[in-house]
């Protein structure tokens, strides 16, 4: 599509305070052109008001935003070129769909065949062609998301701002619409910056994710990288979830560090990359690394830590069996595939429970 | 909990008040009058009777022609008792149609002679109460400052110079606008009268509900003219307005007040006591003190020094029994309604 | 069973029904006009035969009623099974409006031409509202739907409410009115001559005339009312637009102090706002005088007469639009506001695609309303109308003199209903617009939109402009209660006061020597009943409209909202004409003003029920049925907690109205029966200005202090609703419900 092409957005050290509370500290990223940058955090962590600051809403007190190299910390928004999808959708009630796609267009006071021409394409790629005269109080929410989505892209802008765009819908819908996001955002290549609380939708769709919490980041990076190598807990368990045991790390006589706590016992740690320090520590692994043994039985604990437990709930989900195993005082969360015709584990039976060491990451508090 | 058993007491207190309010009021004596002379005799009347005889009165005050209406419309099921004052014309037509009863009063012998004549044209079902004179009021103030002469006669008040400065009461509502209307019928006979009426409606500012309400804006500065009566007159002087009253040169009608009993009211013993002492001079001297200043119809009151005495100079002949029917008063102002206060005459 | 449901649904969809009120007055309410006339023609001739078309008159009457009985009952679904075939259906609705016409137009008419007493219309009269009652039950119904366990004994109570309810409607509100149509039709005699001399009378130029447009002359009265209406209208919309727009940016403060302003004309009568504007700008006015001194510009009378009643009713209506219009601004949300701006859109973008986008329906609305409240101010032009001859005055000044009993007194009315009636469909159009009140409400922090230079500098202006004559006209009226004969430069005096409202301390007591006691305390128990009757009927109307089948509770509700839109002065001589010949007790007789002043609040009672009744939860509703509560217990444990804040709004509201309303009582008060706006005006108009000022500030006083005791009171209970709810319940009943219309009644 002609029209599009990513711009990359850095901020160096922004803050924002709103009356004495303060927002945001000291962010500082950067996303590259034609990324989808997803912000993850839970609510009040400040993500809308960082998209508020690259959309030009709110000034920062402090710091810069770039936008494809240039200074843009005083530019009012509309000189911005960036496209906003709010939270409340912001739809106009008494405006038809065409009308509220070609808003944009018409503010730019650009000749009516044009505008029907752009507003008719747009409406195609986001699958809303027959429904241009409708009114938004006559859609359905997804369609609503669409037509605001379309309303956004209609100027083309150069980068998007995604505000929680599925938080209304249900289940179903929104994977649908996630999907179509994630689509067109390839289609067009432009710079997309989307605010969720659910890490599912940032991890199925985003190129890098940044974890905020009370106004700082904790951690950008890949979606996989954010799953297998949290920073810490707080990352850990915003990305999924998680079993942190604690414990502590600590040097033994021979130089070898070692990791020790009541569940999981000595472990050996050999990793080279994202070594721990001594100190406490928490062994954080991921429900899906885990394997089950009968509790009698031999096990090998070369490469892997075996951990006695008894089983308190299984959970049936489908695919899979989620398990809460109690282990040393500690709930271990762990999630078996299931098999047809087979039956859960029964609630009270002592168990093994198995995770290999190279699946563990050892995180410093 | 302290909170709603205190408002629970309150409720209880006031629906107990009301409770035992209700009979009590309803064992006392009581009178319905209606009151068709100023609010302020009204008022004295009330006041003074209440505490003569300890009769509780409820006094409401209308028009005479108001007050016609609300007798006819009450017709099978009275809540008057008395009327009291208003123009004599729609006494008579009361009488007319037996809405009130006929009664002579023990002092009839000392009424004055007109008095005595309006109660035998109705059957003695009305009788005279007082009698004023309707003229022509004006603030020479306004008058100096329009620059015209003052007016003297009727036909001075259809001049150019006093567009939008006269006021008179509603003849459809107003006992007063009524007698203007059938005393100029007498001067210049039915379709002079109307064509008089027609370009007085010009410089007509506004018809007022009552006839004393066009004084009262003549004495407040809102128009320069208004007709109206005598005592009226006498009364804003009294109370320090520029007012000059004149009686028209052509001739000037004078109205006979009237005092009627209604037929049927609930009261009639009360009503019969009341007539008598509205009667006596002791009552009508009341007037004076309410600064209506009226011609008393008993003639053992003394006349107020300073005023022209009831002797009917300058008043015209006034056919009271003619424009007292019903069918001329119906006519009279169906032609006023269609031909004067109408689109087509402005 | 489909083509039923649709045929069903056709037949009481509005338009044809009002065909058929009117076809089925057309054909049933002619010939028996005709037969009342054709006896009338021979009346001179044969004793014997007048005699015999009585009878004949009578007897049809009997038929029709007892054959309207006999159909309908063929209705009743327990005999008849749940299939009815459509011919029956329009059968018994078209019997229904010929029953209600003839019953309407017939029995007064032929009253008045014959002048029989009212027993013998009784037994035909009695037995048509019983073929009501039953021709409602057989048709409330509702379609396809499982009976609950106690359904059978419930749908009967509630069907009998409902046809209650249809019944009242007739008697009190159609039955006088169709008196005072009667009217037009019986002028000069009656039969065809009568019939044709009513329809010439009702063109007339009296009413129609156009000669001040063409110059040099009057208009009618009917002109003036329109012209006037739409004048009031359209400016009192704008007003209370700019103000709106001014105060939506403004802080809590001024929007604080501007409420109060604005509810300032709402509890005092509309005509003493007038006449408080009397006071300033008439000749002897303070703003007059004050030119004359300093400017030497002579004062005229230019205030009395349609600019001053304009004036006056501007500022007494005003309110309403600027509910409307905040009401529809503060809806706007931020992200809305955000995205235009967003978008490129200037201020004054955002202004024109925005912001009067949403404005105009709500503004159209109070538009129409303020339109009809015009119609029927009867205060205003009596007070301040000099020579301006509008249909509310009019239909008093001939209903109150002898010549009430002619033409005189019927046109007006009939006049003023058609056109309060158009208006009222028109504003139920466009309430019914269905695309934008559809949508949810938007969440989250209301945007605040900004307003270019000039139009901010004007709305200002105006903002301070209107204060200032508030202000002004309330304290011309403080000024002058205190003051000698009310004029603002005389000296100080407590006499207006104690001529009034005197009292003296006496061995026994308190004892009440002023004369406006007895209308005072009058006015406080009618208002009293009147709101207390209003909000609680309107509560169990809409309750058991609920339950009756939604196409009967449509129609119940449409038909409700038009009687209800009708002018209350037509209502105040449409009693008197009707009953006021039936000679009432004095107690009957503060019955009939009560109902007068209640009629005029059921509108608005009925929708603060709608809205009462949404906030229900279905839920608890529910669960109390299913645990073996009956209706009522159900109704009173588990519904009333819930109604209790929105009923304690709606009878202060109504509270407020009935003691401010003047039209429906102003023909009704005699000796005893005396309101405190009837007192009023009657002092004010034979020239009491200053008794007249001084009642008003006792009324206003009043009304404060009753409605402060009356919280006090209630504050003891936990279901006090705050201040916010109560501003909130205030403008849904006003604000929303005016724009659903009469959907809300039948939710």
């Amino acid at each position: 599509m002609v029209g599009f092409h990513g711009v990359s957005i850095e901020a160096r050290k922004v803050s924002l305070s709103l009356g004495d509370r303060r927002v945001l500290t000291d962010i500082d990223l950067r996303i590259e052109a034609g990324d989808f940058f997803c912000l993850l955090g839970p609510s009040g962590a400040g993500k809308t008001s960082f998209l508020r600051v690259i959309a030009g809403l709110a000034t920062p007190e402090a710091g810069e935003l770039l936008i494809d190299g240039e200074r843009v910390t005083a530019r009012p928004p509309q000189k911005r070129g960036v496209g906003m999808v709010f939270q409340g959708l912001g739809l106009w009630p008494h405006m038809t769909v065409a009308e509220t796609v070609g808003y944009g267009l018409a503010r730019q006071r650009l000749p009516d065949e044009t505008i029907r021409r752009k507003v008719g394409t747009m409406l195609e790629s986001v699958g809303l062609t027959e429904f241009a005269e409708k009114y938004p109080g006559e859609l359905s929410g997804g369609q609503q998301q669409k037509v605001a989505l379309a309303r956004a892209l209609a100027v083309e802008p150069r980068i998007l701002l995604l505000d929680q765009p599925l938080s209304a819908l249900d289940l179903t819908f929104r994977t649908q619409l996630l999907g179509d996001i994630h689509a067109l955002q390839r289609e067009l290549g432009i710079t997309t910056v989307m605010v969720t609380h659910e890490p599912e939708e940032a991890l199925s769709v985003a190129d890098r994710v940044a974890v905020i919490r009370d106004g700082a980041i904790r951690q950008i990076g890949s979606p996989a990288a954010l799953y297998d190598y949290p920073a810490d807990s707080f990352v850990a368990a915003s990305v999924g979830t998680a079993n942190l045991l604690a414990g502590k790390v600590f040097e033994d006589e021979t130089g070898q560090m070692r990791f020790n706590s009541d569940a999981t016992g000595d472990v050996p740690l050999f990793e080279r990359l994202h070594r721990p320090t001594a100190g406490s520590a928490l062994a954080c692994f991921r429900p899906t690394s885990v394997r089950f043994a009968p509790y009698d039985a031999m096990t090998d604990t070369s490469d892997s830590v075996w951990m006695t437990g008894r089983i308190v709930r299984s959970e049936f989900r489908g695919g899979y069996l989620r398990y809460s195993v109690s282990v040393a005082n500690e709930t271990v969360v762990c999630d078996l595939p299931h098999r047809k015709a087979a039956l859960a584990l029964p609630a009270g039976s002592e168990i093994l429970v198995g995770v290999e060491t190279s699946q563990i990451r050892f995180i410093n508090v | 909990m302290g909170g709603k058993r205190v408002s629970r007491l309150v409720a209880a207190v006031f629906l107990g008040w009301l409770v035992v309010a209700g009979p009590v009021c309803a064992q006392t004596r009581r009178i319905n009058v209606i009151c068709s002379v100023q609010i302020e005799w009204c008022e004295l009347v009330k006041k003074a009777y209440q505490q003569a005889t300890g009769v509780r009165m409820a006094v409401i005050h209308r028009s005479s022609i108001e007050a016609l209406a609300l007798l006819m419309a009450e017709r099978k099921n009275p809540r008057t008792d008395v009327w009291f004052g208003g123009t004599g014309d729609p006494h008579l037509q009361a009488a007319e149609q037996g809405l009130t009863v006929a009664y002579r009063s023990r002092q009839f012998d000392d009424l004055q002679p007109w008095a005595q004549a309006q109660a035998k044209r109705g059957a003695f079902r009305t009788v005279g109460l007082y009698s004023g004179a309707l003229g022509i009021a004006y603030n020479p103030e306004q008058i100096r400052r329009l620059g015209v002469e003052a007016p003297r006669c009727w036909r001075d008040l259809v001049r150019p110079e006093f567009e939008r400065q006269v006021m008179m009461g509603n003849p459809t509502s107003s006992g007063t606008g009524y007698l203007i209307l059938s005393a100029l019928t007498q001067l210049f006979g039915e379709d002079g009268a109307f064509a008089y009426m027609k370009k007085l409606h010009r410089n007509v500012a506004q018809y007022t509900h009552g006839g004393r309400g066009s004084i009262e804006n003549v004495v407040r500065g809102e128009a320069s003219v208004a007709i109206g009566f005598m005592h009226d007159a006498i009364t804003a002087q009294e109370r320090g307005a520029k007012l000059a009253f004149t009686l028209p040169c052509e001739g000037a009608p004078a109205e006979i007040g009237s005092l009627s009993l209604v037929a049927g009211g609930a009261n009639a013993v009360e009503a019969r006591e009341f007539y008598e002492w509205a009667l006596s001079p002791e009552a009508q001297t009341l007037a004076r003190q309410a600064s209506a200043f009226q011609w008393s119809s008993n003639a053992r009151v003394s006349g107020v020094a300073g005023l022209p005495t009831a002797d009917m100079s300058g008043i015209i002949e006034y056919d009271h029994r003619r424009f007292g029917s019903s069918e001329v008063r119906k006519r009279l102002l169906t032609r006023w309604v269609n031909e004067v206060n109408a689109p087509g005459n402005e | 069973m489909s083509e039923t449901l649709i045929m069903r649904e056709h037949l009481l969809s509005l338009h044809f029904r009002l065909l058929g009120l009117l076809a089925g007055w057309l054909a049933v309410a002619l010939p028996a006009h005709a037969v009342a006339g054709l006896h009338q023609a021979v009346a001179d001739v044969t004793p014997e035969i007048q005699a015999m078309f009585r009878a004949l008159g009578s007897l049809g009457e009997v038929a029709l009623g007892g054959g309207l009985l006999v159909a309908a009952l063929s209705f009743w679904p327990h005999w008849h099974g749940t299939d009815r075939p459509a011919w029956q259906r329009f059968a018994a609705v078209f019997g229904l409006f010929g029953a209600a016409a003839i019953f309407l137009a017939g029995i007064p008419a032929m009253q008045r031409a014959t002048d029989m007493e009212p027993g013998v219309h009784g037994v035909p009269s009695l037995l048509l509202l019983i073929a009501m009652f039953v021709l409602f039950l057989a048709i409330h119904r509702k379609e396809g739907e499982p009976r609950h366990v106690d359904a059978s004994r419930a749908e009967t109570g509630f069907a009998l409410v409902a046809s209650g309810w249809i019944a009242f409607l007739v008697i009190l509100v159609a039955v006088p009115i169709a008196c005072a149509w009667s009217l037009v039709w019986n002028r000069g005699g009656s039969g065809w001559g009568g019939l044709f001399g009513g329809l010439e009378s009702l063109v007339s130029a009296r009413y129609w005339s156009l000669g001040c447009l063409a110059g040099g002359g009057a208009c009618g009265s009917a002109v003036n009312s329109i012209v006037l209406g739409m004048l009031v209208a359209t400016l009192a919309g704008l007003l209370g637009a700019a103000l709106a727009l001014f105060v939506h940016r403004a802080g809590s403060a001024v929007r604080r102090s501007v409420a109060v302003l604005a509810c300032l004309p709402m509890i005092t009568p509309p005509f003493l706002v007038g006449f408080g504007l009397a006071q300033l700008f008439g000749k002897a006015g303070l703003v007059s005088l004050m030119l004359e001194t300093v400017f030497g510009v002579t004062s005229t009378r230019w205030f009395f007469g349609g600019y001053g009643v304009a004036m006056a009713q501007i500022f007494a209506f005003f309110p309403l639009a600027y509910f409307m219009a905040l009401h529809a601004l503060d809806s706007l949300g931020r992200a809305q506001i955000d995205a235009a701006k967003y978008l490129g859109a200037s201020n004054a973008d955002v202004l024109r695609t925005l912001v009067f986008p949403v404005l105009r329906d709500p503004l159209a609305v109070a538009m129409l309303v303020i339109f009809v409240e015009s119609l029927s101010d009867v205060g205003n032009p009596l007070v301040i109308g000099g020579k301006l001859r509008v249909l509310p005055a009019e239909l008093f000044y001939s209903s109150s003199s002898e010549l009430a009993a002619n033409a005189m007194t019927g046109v007006p009315a009939l006049l003023l209903v058609v056109i309060a009636l158009a208006m009222t469909a028109l504003k139920d159009n466009v309430a019914r617009r269905p695309a934008i009140s559809e949508m949810e409400a938007p969440s989250g922090e209301p945007g605040r939109c900004d307003l270019p230079r000039t139009l901010s500098w004007l709305s200002g202006v105006l903002l301070v402009a209107t204060a200032l004559v508030l202000i002004g006209v309330y304290a011309a009226i403080g000024v002058g209660a205190f003051s000698e004969g009310g004029k603002v430069f005389a000296p100080f005096t407590l006499d207006n006061f104690s001529r009034g409202f005197g009292f003296t301390l006496t061995a026994g007591g308190i004892e009440l020597t002023g004369s406006a006691w007895d209308s005072l305390l009058a006015s406080l128990w009618c208002a009293l009943l009147a709101s207390l009757a209003g909000g609680a009927a309107g509560m169990l109307m809409v309750w058991t409209l609920g339950k009756v089948g939604k196409p009967s509770a449509r129609f119940v509700g449409n038909l409700s909202s038009y009687f209800f839109s009708i002018p209350s002065v037509v209502i105040g001589a449409g009693f008197m004409l009707a009953f006021g010949s039936l000679g009432f007790s004095e107690l009957g007789a503060w019955f009939m003003i009560v109902l007068a002043i209640l009629i005029r609040n059921l509108s608005i009672c009925l929708r603060f029920g709608a809205i009462a009744m949404s906030r229900l939860d279905r839920a608890q509703i529910e669960m109390s049925g299913l645990l073996g509560a009956s209706s009522a217990t159900t109704f009173l444990r588990v519904a009333t907690p819930t109604l209790r804040p929105v009923f304690v709004v709606c009878v202060a509201y109504g509270f407020i109205r009935s003691m401010t309303t003047l039209g429906s009582v102003l023909l009704l008060s005699s000796a005893e029966n005396q309101v405190a706006t009837t007192f009023m005006i009657d002092r004010i108009g034979i020239g009491e200005f200053g008794v007249g000022m001084a009642y008003g500030v006792v009324l206003a006083g009043c009304i404060a202090a009753v409605l402060s005791g009356g919280w006090l009171l209630m504050s003891a209970h936990r279901h006090l609703p705050g201040w916010g709810q109560v501003m909130a319940d205030l403008k849904a009943a006003i604000v929303l419900a005016e724009k659903n219309g009469v959907r809300g009644v039948a939710r």
